[in-house]
């Protein structure tokens, strides 16, 4: 033979570089400490015995249903408007892609009560949008359940939006020609092919936009109030709370908590680790 | 310049394509009646990858015109282009890009289903191909449960099913290993057989175009450098750089059995028995020199003259004169062992069982 190169037979363990240097390990660990310590503080201070009498009340049951149904409503919401965002960035050379980008990712950095400040001016009773509306039919979505859920996708959608277009970036795209040249017009390229090839990735921006959105306080607060069954979800519920009851604030804390991670957890299983190859 | 001649009077394909990638420009004139089959052959980056982009429609060709049985696909002049989708292709692209996510026979029926027909109707016709191709027990399977050869054989059913206008196979056996490659290439020939629709092979196997094709176009840096029936353009490298495209030594004989007659007088013994017309081809590798006649009785022995050395990758590549004209390639090493320059006279041997022999 002429050319017969040895390749190594298995992956062993890395050839051994020097221990893990202290400059790497103390601030690794003390950033593992940040994240940590407080969620410990919640549990060693959260009134187990009465727990479940804070948790079957009223305020909170109400409250984690409306959370539920805006956050998930926002999500559906942010899936709709934004994946075909998400393969616009990622598939059509326009002028000024970059700039929109640059657009979507603005929510993402701005502090969330500023976004309120900014829904309330366009589309509050005196907004930009909201003035005309209010005076031709005479609505106004301020303080309302749909204000939490524009709130909400208002800051869940740029989450959605970037992980989509980065699944899409990521799924081969001459898959979209193999179904062109097989006679698919690109609305079916993207119902069959585009869509189903970044699965994965919808779904875990959906996670996220659905776990950003259930999160969502300053926004909520300053746009649509604090209004228990209309507009309290579970982040205002915990404000609310705290102001008299401190113990109270936690216990629905853990049981935000538990909530967010249940649903991440399952659905970790399912889908978020089948993104990487 | 002659004008091109009218629509009406040239069935199949036809095409007189510029086009440009980046800074370089490709440029060739196509002619392929119904059912025959044209290689564009030539090494990686010569253009023809790009040829074969501009008829599907992918890339917009910058001069010319394409023209399938009468009708103009592309016109540079003209600003014609029609769309992917409307072309009436049957694509099989390199790495087969069967849909991951969908079964073999969902993937066959995808072509017949975007033809306008109902989801039972395109099942139906992708099964009735499935099954003309022997690929039924792989139906309900999803691509990634295939080999690859598996999987090209049903990329290419996959394009058979659109019942295409025009067939582009855009180097189908090129990431396979050697045995699915045969495979692939032997069920390729008993299929595009079949085929009535003008067929364009892209490969830069000369085996490929040797097996498949009618015609066969070697092109070279973005020009058409020989055309010609494939037998001729093995027979007769015009260059050595058309031998050395090829990367194989190629050789044509009649078998009887046990032997292969080659051109004057020489002999070739087959790895198995062999009868009829058939193509020898094996790597410059497979070449031993030898400074003596070996005795080793069932080698293959041919004399010979070195005419050239040339680096070739790691090792030397020679260029053998004499009845079997051959490609030899050696360590540095070992020939200085043999200490054996240009112009000298050595011995080739080669092992049958490094001999590929398959009809012509």
């Amino acid at each position: 033979m002429a050319r017969t190169l040895e390749r190594p037979t298995a992956t062993g363990p890395p050839a051994a570089v020097g221990r893990v240097p202290l400059l790497i390990l103390i601030p690794a660990v003390g950033g593992l400490a940040v994240l940590l310590l407080p969620l410990i503080g919640l549990f060693v201070r959260a009134p187990w015995t009465d727990l479940w009498d804070h948790l079957t009340s009223t305020e909170v049951t109400t409250a984690l249903r409306l959370s539920l149904t805006t956050a998930t409503i926002s999500m559906v919401v942010c899936l709709v408007l934004g994946v075909p965002l998400a393969w616009l960035l990622a598939r059509v050379d326009f002028r000024g892609r970059q700039f929109v980008r640059a657009l979507v990712t603005v929510p993402l950095v701005l502090p969330p009560v500023v976004g309120g400040i900014a829904l309330l001016a366009t589309f509050g009773r005196a907004g930009v949008l909201g003035e005309p509306i209010f005076e031709a039919f005479g609505y106004q979505v301020t303080f309302t359940t749909t204000a939490v859920v524009v709130a909400q996708t208002f800051v869940a959608l740029p989450f959605l939006v970037l992980a989509v277009e980065g699944a899409l970036r990521s799924t081969d795209r001459r898959y979209d020609e193999v179904a062109a040249s097989l006679g698919a017009s690109r609305w079916w390229t993207f119902i069959r092919v585009t869509l189903p090839l970044a699965g994965p990735g919808i779904v875990s921006g959906a996670v996220l936009a659905w776990a950003r959105a259930l999160g969502e306080f300053g926004a909520t607060i300053t746009f649509a109030g604090n209004f228990e069954g209309v507009t309290r979800t579970m982040p205002l519920e915990v404000y609310n709370t705290y102001q008299t009851d401190a113990p109270g604030a936690i216990v629905v804390s853990l049981l935000l908590l538990a909530v967010s991670v249940g649903v991440l957890a399952a659905l970790r299983e399912r889908w978020i680790s089948g993104v990487a190859p | 310049m002659s004008p091109p001649p009218s629509e009406s009077d040239v069935k199949g394909l036809d095409a007189d394509i510029t086009a440009r990638r980046g800074d370089f420009e490709v440029h060739a004139t196509l002619r392929v009646r119904p059912g025959q089959v044209l290689a564009l052959l030539g090494p990686n980056g010569a253009g023809k990858s790009t040829l074969l982009r501009v008829l599907g429609g992918l890339t917009p060709l910058t001069a010319g015109y394409v023209r399938l049985d009468g009708r103009t696909l592309d016109d540079a002049a003209a600003g014609v282009r029609v769309p992917v989708a409307d072309r009436r292709l049957g694509t099989v692209f390199q790495d087969g890009l069967l849909f991951p996510h969908l079964t073999v026979l969902d993937n066959v029926a995808f072509g017949p289903r975007h033809a306008g027909r109902s989801r039972r109707e395109a099942r139906a016709v992708a099964a009735e191909w499935l099954e003309r191709t022997e690929l039924t027990e792989f139906s309900d399977r999803r691509p990634s449960a295939l080999s690859g050869g598996q999987q090209q054989r049903v990329a290419v059913t996959r394009a058979l099913a659109t019942d295409p206008d025009l067939l582009l196979l855009d180097e189908p056996m090129s990431a396979l290993d050697a045995s699915a490659a045969v495979t692939v290439r032997r069920f390729l020939g008993r299929h595009l057989a079949s085929v009535t629709a003008p067929s364009v092979l892209v490969t830069h196997q000369a085996l490929d175009a040797l097996a498949l094709a009618d015609h066969v176009l070697v092109i070279e840096d973005g020009a058409v450098v020989q055309e010609g029936p494939p037998a001729d353009v093995a027979r007769r490298p015009r260059s050595s750089h058309v031998a050395a495209l090829m990367g194989l030594n190629l050789l044509r004989g009649r078998a009887d059995g046990e032997t292969v007659r080659l051109a004057g007088d020489s002999t070739l013994v087959p790895p198995g028995r062999a009868d009829g017309n058939v193509f020898a081809s094996f790597r410059p590798s497979a070449v031993t020199l030898h400074t003596e006649r070996p005795h080793a009785s069932a080698r293959n022995v041919w004399p010979g003259r070195v005419d050239g050395i040339a680096p070739h990758g790691d090792v030397l590549r020679l260029h053998l004169a004499g009845p079997v004209p051959l490609l030899a390639d050696v360590t540095p090493a070992a020939l200085a062992d043999l200490e054996v320059g240009e112009g000298d006279s050595v011995w080739a041997s080669v092992k049958a069982t490094e001999i590929d022999v398959y009809p012509a």
